[in-house]
């Protein structure tokens, strides 16, 4: 056999499973999504071709707007918590005593079951019982109380906030790895030449993790449309009424609950052609500043 | 005024991490609290005995604990072992051999990337229906391992940095490429691999949609499914619930506490993806 023969003998053979099973399991199905969508198809009987039906009952039905602006909720509280953790990581770059056990104690819930993490919150969010509206009468901030998880105007926040706080860690390790690789002699420099505290900031920090804080809004974009286990373990899929559903949520409900497989693939397409979108706009402003994007091309 | 300022700092941090330290605290006072004194509504007080451990029975013995750590157990160690091995077997391909198809595959692989994983579940369902692996642990395992694409990346970006000459050397003493990826290869990929390991088994100890949709039967719960069990449509008693909730969160913290290290640098290696 020769030397280019059994190059290419060996790198098929080690390619077939891992290729085989992603073609299988990503490729087709994602294929299949797309078919789908333009069919009326239920799970079991042949699937009739209805054309555009499914996106006109998507653009058209008022949930998938709700859940669509409830999705946005979780972006804009998303967004706020990757400030708090730009904050953090800013503060814990200064020389501080107890900085590696401050950010093991605000990383942990990253690594918990986000089950658990989502149970204990619906616990701390009981009206009656519930930790924050116990902690808030105590401290005669009565009238702050709020039925976080049935009152449709707070619910989404509440929600939202759970995975803020599952995910401040998250951002803040991050951030922090990316201000440490920041030379020093940059902010020397700086400070010969007369500049404050917050010029440094502006002037050198900002620049320098620019990158870094725009792929923490996409990572938090892709989460936030992609909202699924708060919503369905905590306001019984959604409630009260429509008020917490979310477009995955909804997607996966119409799929599952009522067998409406085109419509929710319709949905799914909506969702990567938005995902799409966002990716290719991140993907030129990094470019834009001519940064070293050449890995994975 | 330096040291007003340290102190602030001080302050703020320690009511920073109150917040992300007193609803564990709350959690595991409740789940030593009998139903008498959940009645009390006092979530911040002691428990009245710690060795009041009734909550923590009735969920071992309703939520079939056993079997769920049994179940998660099973998920975590094929899926790891599958995606190390997948993974750096592609990796070793994508990143060791020139050859005509890689930039397809490589643009392939990107397709995972972009489509989110939540979305393509309605029509995966029908078929991991029609392979029959429906309701059995096959079918989250195929998914973890043939869906999963982040490890080959991290190995990839990680085997830039060994040295192409071990390659060539071991190729003039007459090596095969199989024998150069598992004498090779594999073993200087460890700390990428400790790295992929550890954040896999999080991730698979952790997810609660896929066991969720293709295993609906009772003795097939995972951890991450055995509190939807606990809901019902009654209303929830929160001690017994915070008793469940610590059992399956112990096992988490505790491969924190050990492995942090790893964790951390892998969501570096992860961020600068």
């Amino acid at each position: 056999m020769s030397l280019q023969m059994k190059k290419r003998v060996f790198v098929s053979s080690f390619l077939l499973v891992p290729l085989a099973l992603y073609a299988m399991f990503v490729l087709y199905p994602t294929f299949k999504l797309f078919q789908l969508s333009f069919t009326d198809w239920n799970g079991l009987d042949g699937a009739k071709w209805i054309g555009l039906d499914n996106y006109r009952e998507v653009v058209q039905s008022r949930e998938v707007w709700v859940s669509l602006r409830n999705n946005l909720i979780y972006f804009l509280t998303g967004l706020v918590g990757v400030a708090f953790s730009l904050f953090l990581a800013v503060l814990l770059t200064g020389k501080l005593r107890f900085a590696k056990g401050f950010r093991s104690i605000v990383f942990a819930p990253f690594i918990l079951n986000a089950t658990a993490v989502s149970f204990m919150f619906g616990f701390l969010y009981e009206t009656e019982s519930g930790a924050i509206n116990v902690a808030l009468r105590a401290l005669g901030l009565g009238f702050l109380e709020q039925r976080w998880l049935s009152d449709a105007s707070v619910v989404n926040v509440s929600l939202a906030l759970i995975v803020v706080w599952k995910t401040v860690g998250f951002y803040m390790v991050i951030l922090i790895a990316t201000l440490q690789s920041i030379p020093e002699d940059l902010y020397e420099a700086a400070v010969i030449d007369g500049a404050g505290k917050w010029q440094s900031f502006r002037f050198i920090t900002l620049p320098c993790i620019s990158d870094i804080v725009k792929l923490s809004v996409f990572l938090v974009f892709t989460g936030s449309v992609q909202t699924f286990e708060q919503p369905f373990l905590l306001t019984g899929q959604g409630g009260p009424g429509y008020a917490s559903m979310t477009f995955a949520l909804y997607s996966v409900h119409e799929a599952f609950q009522f067998s409406r497989y085109g419509l929710a693939s319709a949905m799914a397409v909506v969702l990567i052609a938005i995902v799409l979108v966002v990716q290719l706009t991140q993907h030129i402003l990094v470019r834009e500043k001519g940064d070293n994007h050449e890995d994975f091309k | 005024m330096k040291i007003l300022n340290k102190t602030l700092i001080y302050a703020l941090m320690g009511s920073v991490s109150l917040l992300f330290i007193a609803p564990i605290l709350i959690v595991l006072f409740t789940s030593f609290k009998s139903n008498e004194e959940l009645l009390l509504n006092r979530p911040f007080a002691l428990p009245d005995s710690f060795l009041y451990l009734s909550n923590y029975a009735y969920f071992f013995q309703v939520g079939n604990v056993g079997t769920a750590f049994g179940n998660s157990l099973v998920l975590i160690a094929v899926s790891v072992v599958g995606n190390i091995l997948l993974g750096s077997m592609v990796a070793y391909v994508l990143g060791r051999f020139r050859f005509k198809a890689k930039p397809l595959i490589l643009f392939v692989y990107m397709i995972a990337l972009i489509v989110p994983g939540i979305t393509t579940e309605v029509a995966r369902f029908s078929l991991v229906n029609q392979l029959g692996v429906y309701d059995t642990l096959l079918a989250p395992t195929l998914l973890y391992v043939g869906t999963d694409i982040i490890q080959i990346y991290m190995f990839l970006q990680f085997s830039r940095t060994l040295p192409y000459s071990l390659d060539e050397a071991a190729m003039i003493e007459g090596a095969s490429y199989f024998k150069i990826y598992y004498r090779i290869f594999l073993p200087l990929l460890a700390p990428a691999t400790a790295t992929v390991a550890i954040l896999k088994i999080i991730g698979v100890f952790n997810d609660m949609y896929i066991p969720y949709l293709y295993m609906p039967s009772a003795h097939l719960r995972t951890v991450a499914t055995l509190l939807i069990g606990f809901t019902g449509d009654r209303m929830v008693l929160w001690n017994y619930m915070s008793a469940g909730i610590l059992v399956i969160t112990v096992p988490s913290v505790l491969i924190y506490l050990i492995f942090q290290r790893w964790i951390f640098s892998g969501i570096a290696m992860g961020a600068v993806k």
